[in-house]
C-alpha cells in the first residue's frame, strides 16, 4: 500500500481515529504516525471532528477511591484532612458517636489503611517516552527498592521476534536491569541486589529494542524506543 | 479558583497538583460516563479512568499546542484508554443484542436537546443527520463501541464490504460537511 497518497492518509487517518482501523494495519499506521507529524495532525483533526459526540454522554458517580488512587500513582503527598475546631457540646457528641465511628472507621480502614500494608507501596520515579517527547511508561518502584512495575499509556509496537529490555544509565555504559515481559501493557521486574545497585546509582532509564531474550552482549544493541529521567 | 478547564489544564502542566484536583472534580463525572459507555464494566471504566488522569498529569503541557476545545482533548484521552482495555480483554468486545445496545445508549446519553447549547457538537449533529441511517449508526457504534468493521457487519447485519463502505461514505460525508 502506498502510504504516501494524500487521500489514503486521510482516510487511514479517519478510520484510526474512529477506531475502525484495527490490527496489524492499526499498527502498521502508529508508525506511520510517529515517523510522520503531517499524518499524526491529520489524526488530531479527525479526533476534534469526532469527539463532540461524546457531549451527548450523562455524567455518572465516580468512586471516591479513583481519586486517591490517582494521586498515590503520581506520587503526590497523602492528602492531610484539615482537623476541626470543635466546641464543648460538638465534643459530647463526638464522644458519643465514637462506637458507631469505629465500626465505619473499620470498613475504611480496610480500604485506606489495610490495603498499602498487603500491597506494596509504590512511587513514581521517572516516565519514559518517545523520542517526540510523547510519554509512554510510567515507572514506579516500591519503597524498599526491590521491585519495579512500568506501566503503558500507550501499548507499544514490539516485533514478535524482539523483547523490550530496561537499563539503568550511570555516568558511563548502560546496564541491564532486565528484559521486559509486557502482560497487559504492565511489566513487573524484582531486582537482583546488583540491578538494585544499578538502578539506585542511575540517572536516566532506557529501553531498547533486543533480539528475543535480550541483549547478548550487556550492552543495547538495538534502537533506543523509550528514555526518561529518575527523580527520586 | 477558575472553573474553567482550558486555564486549570494550563495549571496542571505547571505542576499545580490543586488545579489538577479541581479539573478531575469538574470533568470525571462526564469523563467516567463516556468510560462507562464504552467498556460497560465499572472495573475497567476506573482503570481507563486512572491511567487517563495520570496521562494528563504527564501530557498537560501538550494541550495548548493543539487546536480544539479542553473537553475534546480529555475526552479524546479517555476514550483512547477505554479502546486500549477492550483490546486488552482476551475475549475482545462483548457482542451486544440490538436491545441491549439501545438500553445502554438510553442509560448513557443525554436527550440530544440538551447539548446541543454546544457549538461544536450541534455542528456535528447537524452533519450526522445528513448521513444514510446506515452510515450514520455505523459511525456512532465505532466510536463508542469500539467495533471494527466485521463487527459493524455482524451488528447491522450486512456484507463486510457494505459495512467498510458505510464507514468510508460516512466520514466523508461528515468531513465534507463539517467544512462547510
Amino acid at each position: 500500500m502506498n502510504y504516501q497518497q494524500p487521500e489514503l492518509q486521510q482516510r487511514l487517518a479517519a478510520e484510526y481515529a474512529l477506531g475502525t482501523l484495527q490490527g496489524k494495519a492499526r499498527l502498521r499506521f502508529e508508525r506511520l504516525m510517529v515517523e510522520q507529524p503531517s499524518v499524526r495532525r491529520l489524526v488530531l483533526a479527525w479526533e476534534q471532528r469526532l469527539a463532540p459526540l461524546s457531549s451527548q454522554v450523562k455524567p455518572q458517580a465516580v468512586s471516591p477511591l479513583v481519586w486517591p488512587k490517582i494521586r498515590q500513582r503520581l506520587g503526590f503527598e497523602p492528602a492531610v484532612m484539615p482537623s476541626p475546631k470543635l466546641g464543648f457540646w460538638q465534643r459530647g457528641l463526638w464522644a458519643g458517636s465514637v462506637m458507631a465511628s469505629l465500626v465505619a472507621g473499620m470498613l475504611l480502614w480496610k480500604y485506606l489503611i489495610h490495603q498499602p500494608e498487603v500491597m506494596p507501596v509504590y512511587q513514581d520515579v521517572a516516565v519514559l517516552s518517545t523520542e517526540k517527547a510523547e510519554p509512554v511508561w510510567i515507572v514506579r518502584v516500591t519503597d524498599d527498592g526491590q521491585q519495579i512495575k512500568l506501566s503503558s499509556l500507550e501499548l507499544p509496537t514490539i516485533p514478535s521476534d524482539r523483547d523490550l529490555e530496561l537499563w539503568a544509565i550511570a555516568d558511563s555504559a548502560p546496564e541491564s536491569l532486565g528484559v521486559m515481559r509486557v502482560v497487559n501493557g504492565q511489566v513487573e521486574l524484582i531486582f537482583s541486589a546488583k540491578q538494585k545497585q544499578r538502578f539506585n546509582q542511575g540517572k536516566v532509564l532506557a529501553i531498547s529494542l533486543e533480539p528475543k531474550g535480550g541483549s547478548p552482549i550487556g550492552t543495547p544493541t538495538g534502537a533506543v524506543l523509550f528514555t526518561g529521567k529518575i527523580k527520586i | 479558583m477558575t472553573d474553567d478547564l482550558a486555564i486549570l489544564l494550563g495549571k496542571t502542566a505547571l505542576g499545580d497538583q490543586r488545579a489538577f484536583e479541581r479539573l478531575y472534580q469538574l470533568s470525571s463525572p462526564k469523563l467516567y460516563g463516556l468510560a462507562l459507555l464504552v467498556v460497560k464494566r465499572k472495573d475497567l471504566a476506573e482503570e481507563a479512568l486512572q491511567d487517563a488522569f495520570v496521562s494528563i498529569w504527564h501530557s498537560a503541557h501538550s494541550f495548548a499546542a493543539d487546536k480544539g476545545t479542553a473537553n475534546t482533548w480529555l475526552s479524546t484521552i479517555v476514550r483512547n484508554r477505554c479502546l486500549d482495555k477492550l483490546r486488552r480483554q482476551p475475549k475482545g468486545i462483548v457482542d451486544l443484542a440490538p436491545e441491549e445496545w439501545e438500553k445502554i445508549m438510553a442509560d448513557g446519553v443525554e436527550p440530544l436537546d440538551s447539548v446541543l447549547a454546544d457549538a461544536d457538537a450541534k455542528r456535528l449533529h447537524k452533519c450526522l443527520e445528513h448521513l444514510d441511517a446506515n452510515q450514520r449508526q455505523s459511525l456512532v457504534l465505532a466510536y463508542f463501541q469500539g467495533f471494527s468493521h466485521s463487527q459493524l457487519a455482524q451488528q447491522l447485519s450486512a456484507p463486510l464490504g457494505t459495512a467498510k463502505a458505510w464507514v468510508r461514505r460516512g466520514l466523508e460525508k461528515l468531513k465534507g460537511c463539517l467544512q462547510l
